[in-house]
């Protein structure tokens, strides 16, 4: 298989919580740039997934590669940073005493594009609010700000934990519309895990059941 | 609290097998000593060894009791007033142990201050002979010890969630209600201050020293002053420090489910320095420093009346404070930095911490200071080392980096349990790498700690008497040594002069450390 079309692939990946085992699989691969989005129960394992392709768990076993590269076996693991993947996380994971534009640019310290920020801080309804921190924001921008965090680092692989949880139902659309444009445009594989109850236009649907993963296609 | 983990309760099992197994492992080392050794060596020792145990388990009982009680007591004032706890915590560490322990002799000698208010009579009724009066004196110059259950007290009180309390009121009596949250939050950073007290006073050399009470590390230190090189009697160590440890430990896992921080300044404002009473605070501390500025030069004046060459004592003096200025500074530096890395999360396992370490560290810092000093001799003298390796003062500078290694630890421990959920997550997830989350994420948000943890270690290692007066290098003095041989050897007008030197530099550096802290507070408020 063509390895730059391959994207994401998990294989024997058994991961645990503690003592309890969360998921055991055989194999599952999500094609690049495809928008997959993980559903299950509560407390399934969808985050510590998320986690664990992030790099920032270790599964028990198997591995995981991306277009073609080992990221995580028996014998080899990559760290987080080395992955060019970004994450937003559920409950924001922000810097307490960075404000707003801090957090952007040290993101996107990489890119140094500063055009492609100033567009994500209006997009996303920032731009009057460079200058706030965290905690002077409310739960909803912080969440947005998690996601301009993320995409402003440009990864090839963007991992979104419940994105828009907080995000004010009127600001929600906008918010998904602006995120798949730019996955368009910088050819992003994104991964989400949601329980919003909008349906979300994906192109492959994994579902956590019995500690296993069942992938269906766009339906 | 956490559940303790397998790994935590490996690590505890394995140091109770340890400490179990030292006792009858260190009597033997002692009878093969007894071989070697000059008679009577052990027999030296062993008293000295249980009445050091006696009188430090003592002072620390009583340096606890009375600082929680006075903790306690200041924490039900009205606000501003129960500020006084945190300069309670603060100033009492300015002062070395053996400068308290001449402060009390000096006051309950017969016909010093007490002998005249209470009579020499009653003094003399208090001290059925000699050797109990010099205990009571010991006991009593333990004050000195008490900055630990009040600043471990004070921030246990700061932190108390009294939501908490007023739930619990609803199911108990007010009074009980208060009693049980007081106990729960109060009892491991008691146990704590007890158990570094303890390990503190066992160390300590000058104090049993000026009182000429034989104890464990006078012993020590008078055979290896002596030049015995042998190391079988020091094997006595273990069962003391086993006993220590075994306390440590308990008590570590009590504290480890509790948000303590000795001074958390991300979530609270600094206790000292917030609102209006920062300036008063900051004049009050700037008068402080002028009485000190002024008691050297009155101490020169009267060097110079003595006939004594006040250029060369002051000389001497600024080149001795200078000399122990670079090494505290150096060596607070390094055992914070060593400390953080220490501390630091491995890359594979975000979570993970250094358990081993950290215990590593306690057992050097229970360990007499004679012993470490003694030990760090003979590894510098082994012939793997140039012979320069201790005029360089490596021997002291890396038993001083041992033995307080775990004030930093404890430190930084606290930050990083206290970081914000997730903030390295973030980083890393964000494509940050180790270097750049150090630099942009972990420093700031622990530089409060890393400033305590600095100042702290800075303020022991310039005025420890000990490690100074075992390892200083030929030809480099340093201050506490100096000060100390004077006080035992025969004071004259010169010591007041470095005393006050003494206190010139530690109140600055605190000043200093205070203001820089107090506005850089002030401008993230802002």
């Amino acid at each position: 298989m063509n390895a730059t079309i391959e994207g994401l692939q998990l294989q024997n990946l058994v991961i645990h919580r503690g003592d309890s085992l969360l998921l055991r699989m055989a194999q599952c691969t999500i094609p690049f740039g495809t928008v997959a989005l993980i559903r299950g129960p509560s407390g399934c394992g969808k985050t510590t997934l998320l986690r664990v392709i992030a790099g920032l768990n270790r599964a028990t076993a198997g591995s995981l590669r991306w277009r073609g590269r080992c990221w995580a076996d028996d014998s080899t693991w990559t760290p987080p940073w080395k992955r060019n993947i970004s994450m937003v996380f559920q409950d924001g994971a922000l810097w307490s005493h960075l404000n707003v534009q801090e957090h952007l640019a040290l993101a996107g310290a990489r890119q140094s594009d500063s055009g492609f920020q100033r567009e994500v801080l209006e997009r996303l309804q920032l731009a009057d609010l460079r200058r706030a921190k965290p905690n002077e924001l409310s739960g909803g921008q912080q969440q947005r700000l998690g996601i301009a965090r993320a995409v402003c680092a440009q990864p090839e692989l963007l991992l979104l934990d419940e994105p828009l949880s907080a995000v004010d139902a009127s600001l929600r659309q906008q918010v998904w519309e602006a995120l798949m444009d730019w996955r368009r445009r910088l050819r992003q594989t994104v991964l989400i895990v949601t329980h919003a109850p909008e349906p979300i236009q994906a192109g492959l649907y994994i579902e956590f059941r019995d500690r296993q993963l069942h992938v269906r296609g766009d339906t | 609290m956490l559940r303790p983990d397998t790994r935590d309760a490996a690590a505890i099992g394995g140091l109770i097998l340890l400490a179990a197994l030292a006792s009858p492992l260190a009597l033997e080392w002692i009878r093969g000593s007894l071989r070697t050794d000059p008679p009577g060596a052990a027999a030296e020792l062993l008293p000295g060894l249980v009445r050091g145990l006696a009188l430090s388990g003592f002072a620390a009982t009583l340096a606890t009791a009375v600082g929680v009680s006075l903790a306690l007591s200041l924490w039900r004032l009205p606000r501003p007033t129960k500020r006084a706890l945190w300069l309670l915590c603060f100033i009492p560490i300015f002062l070395p142990s053996y400068l308290h322990a001449t402060a009390w002799q000096f006051l309950l000698d017969g016909g010093g201050t007490f002998g005249t208010v209470l009579g020499d009579a009653r003094i003399s009724r208090w001290y059925v002979n000699e050797s109990w009066r010099q205990a009571v004196m010991m006991m009593v110059s333990g004050a000195w010890l008490l900055p630990i259950p009040l600043s471990l007290t004070g921030a246990a009180l700061e932190r108390l969630d009294y939501r908490a309390q007023e739930a619990a009121v609803t199911r108990w009596h007010p009074a009980i209600a208060a009693l049980r949250i007081h106990a729960r939050a109060l009892s491991g950073p008691i146990l704590l201050a007890w158990c570094v007290a303890f390990s503190l006073a066992f160390s300590d050399f000058p104090i049993p020293d000026l009182f000429q009470i034989s104890t464990y590390s006078t012993e020590l230190f008078a055979r290896t002053s002596a030049g015995s090189t042998t190391v079988g009697p020091l094997t006595t160590t273990l069962p003391s420090a086993s006993l220590a440890l075994l306390l440590i430990l308990l008590t570590w896992r009590a504290m480890t489910g509790l948000d303590l921080s000795l001074a958390d300044a991300r979530t609270q404002p600094w206790p000292l320095l917030s609102g209006p009473r920062k300036w008063a605070l900051l004049a009050l501390a700037l008068l402080m420093t002028a009485v000190f500025v002024i008691l050297p030069l009155a101490n020169l004046a009267s060097v110079a009346q003595s006939g004594a060459e006040v250029y060369f004592a002051a000389r001497a003096s600024a080149l001795d404070s200078l000399s122990s200025l670079c090494l505290s500074l150096t060596v607070a530096i390094v055992t914070t930095g060593l400390a953080f890395l220490l501390t630091s999360p491995s890359s594979n396992d975000v979570r993970s911490e250094r358990n081993g370490l950290r215990y590593v560290a306690w057992l050097v810092f229970l360990t007499p200071t004679p012993v470490v000093g003694m030990s760090l001799l003979h590894f510098w003298n082994s012939p793997l080392w140039p012979e320069q390796a201790i005029s360089w003062g490596l021997g002291l500078i890396s038993a001083d980096i041992l033995h307080w290694l775990i004030v930093p630890l404890v430190c930084l421990r606290l930050a990083r349990r206290q970081l914000p959920e997730g903030a390295t997550d973030g980083a890393y997830a964000s494509g940050l790498g180790w270097w750049k989350t150090v630099r942009h994420i972990e420093l700031p948000l622990c530089a409060p700690w890393l400033w305590t943890s600095i100042a702290l270690v800075f303020l022991l290692v310039l005025s420890e008497a000990t490690l100074a007066l075992f390892l200083a290098p030929a030809g480099l003095p340093l201050l506490p040594g100096r000060i100390y041989s004077y006080i035992h050897y025969g004071p004259d007008e010169a010591i007041a002069a470095m005393l006050s030197w003494q206190l010139i530099l530690s109140l600055s550096c605190v000043a200093l450390f205070v203001f820089v802290i107090g506005r850089r507070r002030h401008e993230r408020n802002d």
